[in-house]
C-alpha cells in the first residue's frame, strides 16, 4: 500500500493561488467551496517587540491531510468516507448520507457539502490522474515549483514536481512525465524543516518545508 | 459552529426518552408507579420518535440511512443500535407489564429500562467527543446529557405521577428531580469553565492570517468565542438561559414543593418548562463554542 503525499516548500510558494484555481476549474469545485485555500500565515514579530520591517510570514496552502489515522473514516456511519489502497482518504458520493459527522471530525474545515448534490466533497488527490501516473492538479501547476507530490514509502527526497521538457514540441506524455525530484531541485533542507499541521492524533500525511530561521506555526 | 437544529432536538428527546423510561424502570424496581407506567412508556416512546424523526432532517439523504449500520466504528451507528434496543426494551417491557398480575412490570424489565436509559445519553454523549474540537471532546458531555437524562426524566416523571394521581412517589422524584438538576448545574458550570479557558488551544501560535478566498472576513476570534460564555455573544444566553431559567428557577420550584403545599402543585410543569429552555440554550451555546482545532477560517 503506497501512502501519498504532498510537500509543499514554503520558503518558495509565493501566494500565487495556481494550487487553488487549478483545483476548482479541474475538479469543478462549487462556487464558494475551495478543496484547497491558500491562507497567509503572519506577518508576525520576528522576535519579541518586534516592529516593521522585522516580521516574517508564509504562505500556506491547506487542504485535506489525507491523514493517517483520518477521524471523518472513524465517525463516517456508511463508510463513505474510506481509505484507499494508496492511503489516500475518498468519498464515495453514492454512499454519503450527508450527516456531516466527518464534517464536524476533521480538525482543518476542509470538507464540504456540495448543497446540489447533497453529498460532502473534499480533494482527493486528483485521484483519476494519480492512478495514471499523473501528478495532482494542484503539483502540476504551481506557479513556484513549490509543491511536491510522491509516495512516503519510497522517501520525500524522491517527491517530485514537473519540469520542463528538453524539446518544446514533445508530446502529452513526455511532457506530462517530466519530473524533477524534490532533493535534487530546492534547496538543501534537514528532516527538522519539515512541519506538518497541527495533530490530534489523525497523523496528518501533507508536509509543510520550512527552512531554520523563520518560525513554523500552529 | 452553527447551531445544528436537527440534531440538538434529536439530543434533547433522546435524553427525555431515557430519562422518563429509567425514572419509570427505577420506581419500578422500587415495586410503585404502576398507574403511571403505561403513560410514561407512551411519552418515552414519543420523544425517541420525535428525536428520530428531527434527525431526519440533518441527513440530506434519508433515503440511504440503512447504509447507517455499515460502519461499527461511527457514533452515528451507536445511536442507531441503542435506538433500536431501546424500543426492544419499552416494548418488552410494555409486554411484560400487561402479563403480570399486579399490573406491575417484573423487577428485571425495571432493569433493564435503567439500563437503556442511561445508556442513551452516554452513547449520544460519545458519538460527539471529537478531537478535532475541544470543547466536545471531553467527558463532561458526556456527564452534562446523563444529567440531563436524569433533570428531564424526574421532572417529566413527577407531572406523570401528578396526573395519575401516584401521591406515593411523588417524594422521591421530587428528591431525585432536585439532586439532578444540583448536579446538571454543577457539571455545566465546570464545563462552562473549561471552555472558557481553552481558547489558547485553538493555533494559538497563529496570530495573524489572512484567507485571501474571504477577504471581507475577519480572522476568527477564538479565544473571544471560547470565553463568550461568561462573558460575551452568549452570555445572556448562558446566565440567564441555562442558569438562571434552567437551573436556578426549577431549584427554587423544587424547593417549594418539598413543603407539600397543594397551591404548588402546577410548580413541577413550570420547572419542567425551565429545565427545557436551560437544555436547549446549552445546547446552542455547544455549538457556537464548537470551533474546530485549525480554527483559522470558516469553511
Amino acid at each position: 500500500m503506497a501512502h501519498y503525499a504532498i510537500l509543499t516548500d514554503l520558503n518558495r510558494c509565493t501566494g500565487c493561488l495556481s494550487c487553488t484555481v487549478a483545483c476548482k476549474a479541474i475538479n469543478g469545485v462549487p462556487v464558494g467551496h475551495f478543496w484547497i485555500k491558500t491562507l497567509r500565515v503572519g506577518p508576525h514579530p520576528k522576535y519579541e517587540g518586534a516592529q516593521f520591517p522585522d516580521v516574517e510570514m508564509y504562505f500556506l496552502p491547506m487542504q485535506c491531510q489525507h491523514c493517517e489515522h483520518p477521524e471523518c473514516v472513524e465517525v463516517c456511519p456508511t463508510e463513505a468516507s474510506h481509505v484507499r489502497e494508496d492511503g489516500t482518504v475518498q468519498i464515495d458520493r453514492s454512499k454519503c448520507i450527508g450527516c456531516r459527522f466527518c464534517v464536524m471530525a476533521c480538525p482543518y474545515g476542509v470538507r464540504y457539502l456540495n448543497e446540489e448534490d447533497r453529498v460532502v466533497e473534499k480533494c482527493t488527490l486528483c485521484e483519476e490522474r494519480i492512478t495514471q501516473g499523473e501528478l495532482p492538479q494542484c503539483v502540476s501547476q504551481c506557479g513556484a515549483r513549490a509543491r511536491f507530490f510522491g509516495d512516503l514509502d519510497q522517501g520525500v527526497d524522491n517527491f517530485e514536481a514537473p519540469a520542463h521538457p528538453d524539446s518544446p514540441g514533445c508530446q502529452y506524455d513526455e511532457m506530462t512525465q517530466t519530473r524533477v525530484r524534490l532533493k535534487d531541485y530546492v534547496e538543501p533542507y534537514k528532516p527538522s524543516d519539515i512541519h506538518h499541521v497541527v495533530d490530534v492524533g489523525n497523523h496528518p500525511k501533507m508536509m509543510y518545508l520550512l527552512r531554520e530561521g523563520r518560525e513554523w506555526r500552529e | 459552529m452553527e447551531p445544528q437544529w436537527p440534531l440538538i432536538l434529536f439530543t434533547f428527546f433522546l435524553c427525555l426518552a431515557g430519562g422518563i423510561f429509567g425514572m419509570q424502570g427505577y420506581l419500578d424496581v422500587k415495586g410503585k408507579g404502576a398507574k403511571m407506567q403505561k403513560a410514561s412508556l407512551l411519552m418515552s416512546l414519543i420523544a425517541l420518535i420525535v428525536g428520530g424523526i428531527s434527525v431526519f432532517f440533518h441527513l440530506q439523504h434519508w433515503e440511504r440511512i440503512f447504509n447507517g449500520f455499515g460502519h461499527i466504528t461511527s457514533g452515528i451507528t451507536h445511536e442507531f443500535i441503542i435506538c433500536i434496543v431501546f424500543a426492544v426494551v419499552l416494548l418488552i417491557y410494555f409486554i411484560m407489564m400487561h402479563r403480570s398480575e399486579d399490573n406491575l412490570a417484573p423487577k428485571w424489565c425495571g432493569v433493564l429500562a435503567i439500563i437503556v436509559g442511561l445508556l442513551m445519553p452516554i452513547v449520544t454523549g460519545f458519538s460527539y467527543l471529537m478531537p478535532a474540537r475541544p470543547s466536545w471532546d471531553t467527558p463532561l458531555l458526556v456527564l452534562y446529557y446523563t444529567a440531563n437524562t436524569f433533570v428531564l426524566g424526574s421532572l417529566t416523571a413527577m407531572i406523570i405521577a401528578d396526573v395519575k394521581k401516584e401521591d406515593d412517589v411523588k417524594d422521591e422524584l421530587g428528591k431525585w428531580a432536585l439532586w439532578s438538576v444540583i448536579v446538571e448545574l454543577i457539571i455545566v458550570f465546570i464545563y462552562a469553565c473549561v471552555i472558557n479557558a481553552s481558547g489558547n488551544l485553538y493555533s494559538s501560535d497563529i496570530q495573524y492570517y489572512f484567507d485571501p478566498t474571504l477577504p471581507d472576513v475577519p480572522m476568527v476570534d477564538r479565544v473571544g468565542i471560547e470565553t463568550s460564555l461568561f462573558a460575551g455573544s452568549q452570555a445572556v444566553s448562558f446566565w440567564l438561559g441555562t442558569i438562571a431559567v434552567g437551573h436556578v428557577v426549577p431549584l427554587v420550584l423544587l424547593f417549594m414543593l418539598k413543603k407539600k403545599n397543594e397551591k404548588y402543585r402546577g410548580y413541577s410543569v413550570v420547572a419542567f418548562i425551565c429545565a427545557v429552555i436551560g437544555s436547549f440554550t446549552w445546547r446552542v451555546s455547544l455549538y457556537v463554542v464548537a470551533l474546530d482545532i485549525f480554527s483559522l477560517f470558516i469553511p
